[in-house]
Order: C-alpha cells, then sequence, then structure tokens
C-alpha cells in the first residue's frame, strides 16, 4: 500500500516478532520431540487447563494438527482445508462445522501427527476441555480412529459454586487420570509454575488489549492474530509470559508515540465471530477504505478479564496483584478454576444472549467502534447461537452493523466476490470509499 | 372411542389435550426441550410438562431469528410454533443442556415470544464423569427451588415419590407395549407405537397409563397379525414426523424398535428410589441411554444398540437425520461402523420439515429389497 496513511505506522520490533517466532518454533518442536525425550504428547481441539499437561514436564500438543496453520493457508488449494474436509464428508461425517471436519479430515488421512518433517508421532491420550459440543464429539472420533483414551473435561457455562466445585473435582481427577494412563508422575513445581505463567500471560494480553482503546490503536486486529499466537497453545510456558510483558511494553510506547496498527482509522471496526482461517487477510480489508478492524470478541477470547457491575470488561489481574502465592497443588487448580470463574462475578451465565450482547455493546462503547462487521458461520451452531438476536439489538443501539456468510474451516462455503460485495455495501454505508489495495497479499508482519 | 383413536386424536391436535387440562385444573403448563430433563420434579409441582415439537410444515418465519445454515430444521420448525402462536397456552419452557440446537430455540423463545417462566437447567454434558451425578443433584436444588419460587409453594417428598411412581408406571407400561413389536404377530403397528409414545409427552402421564392399560388389555385379547417385512430399527434425531413411519411401513419395512428421544429412549430406565429424591431422579438421568451428546468419553450407545439388535432381532437400520443436526452428523461414522460389523446394513436419511416422498421411496424401496435379497 503506497497511499500515505493519516497516521504514522511502524513494525513491531524485530525483538517481539522474533520472540513470537521463536516461541511458534518452541512449541512446534514439542509437538515432535517431546514424547521421543520422554514426555507426553497429547491432541484435542480446544486448548483449555494446559498448565495441568505442564505439571507432567515437557509435553506435545499437536492440535489441530501439525500443520493446520499451513494447511488453512492454502485454502482452496490441493492440499488445503478443503482437501481434508472433503475427506471428512466422505467418511460419513456431515453436517459437521469447517474447522472441525479439517481436523478430522487430517486425522483420517494420517497426516495430523506427522507433518511436513516427516516424522510421525502418536499422542498418549486426546485431551479435549471446556469447548463446544462439536469439539467434545470431535475428540471423541479423534479417540476412536487413533485408538486412543480421551480425558474430557467440562466447564458449565454458569459460574456458581456448583460449576466451580465440578470443574475443581475434574482437574484433580485428571491428573489422577493422566497418571494411571501414561504412568508419567505429576510434578506439582511444575504445575504451579506453569500456572502462575499461564495466568501471567492472559492477564498481560487483557492489559494489550485494553492499549486497543487508543486512537489510533497500536495494533491492528490482523497483527494481533500473528502476535497472541503463542497465548493460545503455550501460555503456561515462562517464555511466553515474558514475551507478553515485552509486547506490552512495547504497545505502551507505541500509544505514547501514537504510532498505529493501520495506516487509516477514519473508522475503527469490529469483527465479530471467528473469521475464515483460511482468509486472515479478510481482516486487513478494511485498511483498503481507510478503516481498521481494532477489536473483536475473538481477539480477547484468550486474555483474562473481569467485568464491572455495569458490564465493562477490564483486564483481570495477576497473581502479584492480588497477592496470591501459589504454594500447593491444591492453591494450583483453584486459581485456574477462579480464572474461569472469577469469584467476583458469581451467577453470571457466561453465555446467555443478554450477557453476551451487553458486553459487545461495552466494547463497542470502550473502544471506540463505529460499525460491527459478523460473520455468519455456516454449520457452526455453537458461534452462531443467538446471533440474529444480538445483531438486532447491536442495530437498535445505532451501531452500524452487516454480516458476510462463509464457513471458519471450510472453503467450499467461501464465495470472494459475495463476501466483498458484503464488505463493500459496508463500507460504503459507513461513508467510505476505496482509496488503496492489498495487492491480494496477506501478512501477520507489519508493512 | 377405543384408546387408539383417543392417542390418534392426540397426536393430531397436539395442543388440545394441554388447552383443556389448563381449563379444566387451572393449572399450569411448561414446554420442555429435551428429553433429559427432571420431568417427575415438574411434574410434582402440579405443572404438566409438553415436549415442544415442529409441525413438519415449511416456514420461513424464523429466518430474522435462527440463522438458517446454522441450526437444524427441527429447531427451525419448532420456534416457527411459537411464534405463529401455536403455544400461547404454556406458562413456561424449560431447557436442559443438550444441543445448541435445542438452545437456541430456548433463548429465541424466552426473548421473542415471552412466557411467565423460563429455567435452563445447566446439566453435565458428560454423564459418564464420576462427578457428573453430584454436579447435577445440585443443578436441580436449584431448579426446584427456582419452580417453588414461581409457584409460590413447596414441592415435597410425598408428591415426588408420587410422580416418580406414576412415571416409573408409565415405563413399564411402555417396555410392554414396544416389547409386542418385536413379536412375531402384533397387534401395533409401528405407527401405531409411535403415536403412543408421542402422546405420552403432550398428556399428563397418570392418563396416558389408562390408556396404555386400556391398549394393552385389547392386545391381550387379540392374536394380531404376522407382520412380515424385513425387521428394521430407527434411529437418530428428534423426529416426530409420523408420515415418514407410515411411508416406511407402507413400502413393506417392519419397524421393531427405534432409538428416538421422542420414542423409545424417552421411555427408557425406571427412578431407582434413593432417600435423596433429587439423587434419584439424576440417577435416572445419568444411566439412561444417552443422546450422542451426552456419550462421552465411552460409547455406551453402541452397547445399547448391541442389546437392543439382539433382543429385536434387527435385520437393518434407518438412520434419520434432521438437516444440520450435527450431533447425530458426528455420531454416524461410529454408529455405521458399529451396524455393519454387525451385517446389518443402514441406510442414512436427512429429514427436513417434510418427508420427500419421491427420494426417500426409491431409496427405502432399494434398501428393503436388499435386506429381502440376503
Amino acid at each position: 500500500m503506497t497511499t500515505k496513511g493519516d497516521f504514522e505506522t511502524r513494525s513491531f520490533s524485530n525483538e517481539v516478532w522474533s520472540r513470537m517466532k521463536e516461541l511458534r518454533r518452541e512449541r512446534y518442536k514439542l509437538s515432535f520431540e517431546a514424547q521421543t525425550k520422554g514426555g507426553l504428547c497429547v491432541t484435542g481441539f480446544a486448548w483449555g487447563y494446559l498448565p495441568l499437561l505442564a505439571g507432567f514436564g515437557n509435553f506435545g500438543n499437536p492440535s489441530p494438527g501439525t500443520d493446520f496453520t499451513r494447511i488453512a493457508r492454502e485454502g482452496a488449494g490441493s492440499e488445503g482445508l478443503v482437501k481434508f474436509v472433503n475427506l471428512a464428508e466422505s467418511r460419513g461425517l456431515y453436517p459437521v462445522c469447517g474447522a472441525i471436519a479439517a481436523h478430522l479430515g487430517q486425522v483420517f488421512a494420517g497426516t495430523s501427527f506427522g507433518g511436513s518433517t516427516g516424522n510421525k508421532i502418536m499422542p498418549d491420550f486426546v485431551f479435549q476441555p471446556q469447548g463446544c459440543h462439536a469439539q467434545y464429539k470431535g475428540g471423541q472420533i479423534c479417540a476412536d480412529l487413533l485408538g486412543l483414551p480421551l480425558l474430557v473435561i467440562e466447564a458449565p457455562f454458569k459460574n456458581t459454586a456448583n460449576s466451580r466445585s465440578y470443574l475443581y473435582s475434574q482437574l484433580a481427577e485428571a491428573i489422577e487420570w493422566i497418571e494411571k494412563h501414561t504412568r508419567h508422575k505429576f510434578n506439582d513445581e511444575l504445575f504451579i509454575e506453569a500456572t502462575r505463567h499461564d495466568i501471567h500471560s492472559r492477564v498481560m494480553w487483557a492489559k494489550i488489549c485494553e492499549l486497543m482503546k487508543a486512537i489510533p490503536a497500536p495494533m491492528s486486529y490482523r497483527q494481533a492474530m500473528s502476535l497472541r499466537l503463542p497465548l493460545v497453545a503455550y501460555a503456561y510456558s515462562k517464555g511466553t509470559a515474558e514475551y507478553m510483558e515485552m509486547l506490552y511494553h512495547e504497545m505502551q510506547e507505541r500509544v505514547k508515540n501514537q504510532i498505529s496498527g493501520a495506516p487509516f482509522e477514519k473508522k475503527r471496526l469490529a469483527h465479530e465471530g471467528l473469521h475464515p482461517l483460511y482468509r486472515p487477510d479478510l481482516l486487513r480489508w478494511p485498511e483498503e477504505y481507510g478503516a481498521a478492524f481494532n477489536q473483536g470478541e475473538f481477539m480477547m477470547a484468550f486474555g483474562s478479564f473481569r467485568y464491572t457491575s455495569d458490564g465493562h470488561r477490564i483486564p483481570g489481574q495477576t497473581l502479584e496483584e492480588r497477592g496470591i502465592e501459589l504454594k500447593s497443588r491444591e492453591d494450583a487448580l483453584k486459581a485456574l478454576v477462579e480464572q474461569r470463574y472469577p469469584l467476583e462475578e458469581e451467577n453470571t451465565d457466561y453465555d446467555s444472549p443478554e450477557w453476551r450482547t451487553l458486553h459487545f455493546l461495552r466494547m463497542v462503547e470502550d473502544w471506540h467502534i463505529d460499525g460491527v462487521m459478523v460473520h455468519l458461520a455456516r454449520r457452526c451452531a455453537a458461534l452462531c447461537l443467538g446471533i440474529l438476536t444480538r445483531i438486532q439489538d447491536i442495530r437498535q443501539a445505532g451501531i452500524p452493523v452487516a454480516t458476510y456468510e462463509a464457513s471458519e474451516g471450510d472453503p467450499k462455503e467461501w464465495n470472494e466476490s459475495r463476501v466483498r460485495e458484503d464488505f463493500d455495501r459496508f463500507f460504503d454505508s459507513l461513508g467510505l470509499k476505496k482509496i488503496a489495495s492489498l495487492d491480494g497479499g496477506d501478512s501477520g508482519a507489519d508493512e | 372411542m377405543n384408546a387408539l383413536d383417543k392417542i390418534h386424536d392426540i397426536v393430531n391436535s397436539p395442543h388440545q389435550f394441554a388447552q383443556d387440562w389448563k381449563l379444566k385444573t387451572g393449572g399450569k403448563v411448561i414446554g420442555i426441550l429435551c428429553s433429559n430433563l427432571p420431568e417427575e420434579l415438574i411434574y410434582a409441582a402440579g405443572i404438566l410438562p409438553v415436549r415442544l415439537l415442529g409441525a413438519n410444515e415449511p416456514e420461513n418465519i424464523t429466518r430474522s431469528y435462527i440463522f438458517q445454515s446454522g441450526f437444524c430444521s427441527f429447531a427451525r420448525d419448532c420456534f416457527a410454533q411459537a411464534l405463529q402462536g401455536r403455544y400461547k397456552y404454556i406458562d413456561g419452557i424449560i431447557f436442559s443442556q443438550c444441543c445448541p440446537h435445542a438452545r437456541e430455540v430456548f433463548l429465541d423463545w424466552k426473548r421473542h415470544v415471552p412466557v411467565n417462566y423460563s429455567y435452563e437447567i445447566t446439566g453435565p454434558m458428560s454423564l459418564q464423569n464420576t462427578y457428573a451425578k453430584g454436579y447435577l443433584v445440585r443443578e436441580l436444588e436449584e431448579f426446584q427451588k427456582s419452580l417453588e419460587k414461581w409457584l409460590g409453594t413447596q414441592i415435597d417428598k410425598k408428591a415426588i415419590d408420587k410422580a416418580i411412581d406414576i412415571h416409573n408406571t408409565n415405563r413399564r407400561l411402555m417396555a410392554q407395549i414396544y416389547g409386542t413389536l418385536k413379536a412375531e404377530n402384533s397387534s401395533l403397528s409401528e405407527v401405531d407405537l409411535a403415536e403412543i409414545a408421542l402422546a405420552g409427552m403432550l398428556i399428563d402421564r397418570s392418563e396416558h397409563n389408562l390408556l396404555l392399560e386400556e391398549i394393552l388389555k385389547q392386545i391381550s385379547k387379540s392374536t394380531g397379525s404376522a407382520r412380515t417385512g424385513p425387521r428394521l430399527m430407527l434411529l437418530g434425531s428428534v423426529n416426530n414426523n409420523m408420515e415418514l413411519i407410515r411411508f416406511i411401513d407402507s413400502l413393506g419395512g417392519r419397524v421393531v424398535v427405534d432409538d428416538y428421544c421422542t420414542g423409545y429412549r424417552y421411555y427408557q430406565t425406571e427412578v431407582v428410589p434413593e432417600e435423596n429424591r433429587l439423587a434419584a431422579i439424576a440417577g435416572r438421568l445419568i444411566n439412561k441411554p444417552p443422546c450422542p451428546l451426552h456419550d462421552l468419553p465411552e460409547r455406551r450407545r453402541v452397547s445399547y444398540y448391541a442389546k437392543l439388535v439382539e433382543e429385536c432381532k434387527v435385520a437393518g437400520v434407518i438412520y434419520t437425520m434432521q438437516r444440520q443436526c450435527d450431533a447425530h452428523g458426528l455420531d454416524y461414522p461410529a454408529v455405521e461402523t458399529f451396524f455393519k460389523t454387525k451385517g446389518i446394513p443402514i441406510l442414512k436419511l436427512e429429514l427436513d420439515y417434510t418427508v420427500p416422498v419421491g427420494q426417500f421411496r426409491t431409496r427405502i424401496e432399494a434398501f428393503l429389497e436388499m435386506l429381502t435379497a440376503t
């Protein structure tokens, strides 16, 4: 893009990018090496309570498949997601959400745990914590296919003493289950340390998201999808906790110096829903119109937040900030449970439409959002629960909102011209004009 | 009018009984969206629970509320009935944790067709979990408090015991009724059975018991007629489409058992008494044959199917799935593998609001011919 922007943009530092890539590589290597070096290897689809696994030492976690990201980028290509979705469908898995089908297709193909290195690994078990119904059942299918035991941990939607007790009991039992099924011994010290790092990493991400309230936002949504990568499946590592601190400090500098993630913010936009994984460039389409995606529920998804009594989202607190020291396994289990169910939010139903709408409207207000683009993900009941009502509420609140239909994981549902038209119409309704072209490329790196 | 005629009337006018009951008793009617909930507790509160169903008619009224490409046809059909005012008589709705499609109906109903009372029982998904029962019991305690607050009355142990007794009796009677389908000579067809099963979800259970006793008396006086045709099992998504069952029957298929949550599975497993009545009710919900979403982490449905196959001498399976039903979609490969290893052919049909007669005729006829030939 060669048009001069309203704001100064600058690459994130080499330190930040390099460190993110190192952590990504480190975790990727663990997927292959941990088991051969005597550690655990688990798979599943959803990344919750990983500190528990870290209590067994270094572990590999090729979820959802060692090459998923690369395959996602291939999209509809010959080795892309569509190949694996088709394979899953040919085995009778229909209708199934695109992401689950893509993952299971790789398992069917035998490529899920080998990847481009040619090494073959076989996980010790399938770990399926806290996810949607399709993830639970997808985990079961994976376990069937591979002949592996399945460990399911569920965390109910409502924040109640009963839910906390249920989750705590399951996590405590999971340790014994893993010991029994794998003969690995649990190490409380490693678990405590991993829990501390996990909480710290997530709180730091929440603080980073808070900095996005600045005008201009120091990071775009697209950049965030890359820069927060270690948080997704490696939050429990010391490296990630330190990286998040590094990123946070850099974000603070960028805010101070008015460095923007995108060259223009004629309109600040939110993306609601998980974007099509095979088209991350979509998150930069607003830049062609002098706007930017600055926020969205998925951007904040892996952070640790709290909520004020009137619905505003604020960063959670680190253990140090809460004056809590973890001294035992029980302390760490309790900390993980309270990260999921903060005590001050007792009786909250995190999945109720009212809660979701209220917090969305607060997000729009607090992050100065001018419009919302909603992805209606076909075949994904979990993501689309109550979505049309939520859209009505957003509209009634006077916030411009538009939708596009596709699938987060199945490129067959992608219709470029139709989606482009939906976006163009939305931008037009916001009074925006096309000012540049991204030249068809995408990069999570700064340009 | 004999009992079967009454059953037929109930199913054909699914709202009538509840409306009449309300006028007669002054009681409250609650719509329920899943068979996996503590009906005994609701009944003990003096409430009539009725299963919320679709009408198997095309509709376009839900498109402003429910994302059409994300949710199953049954969910949309069900909510369409609410929007059309066909459930105006219900005082409340209850949802018990199952699939997001049913949950969408619950959430939209609460919001757009307001009722006096609504409650979501956040039960466990993984029923095999060591702590699932304890968790569920505490959820039921909260649910009971909620009902009592709404009604302004206490639900005592005596009422719960009576409700359990009526429901257990109902299950025993239904087991006998279903047993007739397995016999070589049967006085009841699967259409009769499907209607009998569905009627139980629409009327007072004690009245259903009276009808069942009458039917069993009639059957005992009859030798029945020999039913021919390959012995079939029907299973899959929630399905209250009598036309489909009638259709299979007309093509020569002999259905001997089903695993629908609006059919046989609904009546499975009695409540085993415990000092803590809620624990007893929870125990039944935990131990009854599960739907796919609750069948975690081990697949217990297949061992249940193995039992049914043996008891009912099943020769073929028709797996009917609502359009967009990912719960059954995700389970299908495992179910198919199970039946194939048993040498039992399986036919998968995708349902929608209405039965695509032409397409289904071809496929079902071919399937039955294949079964007859082997």
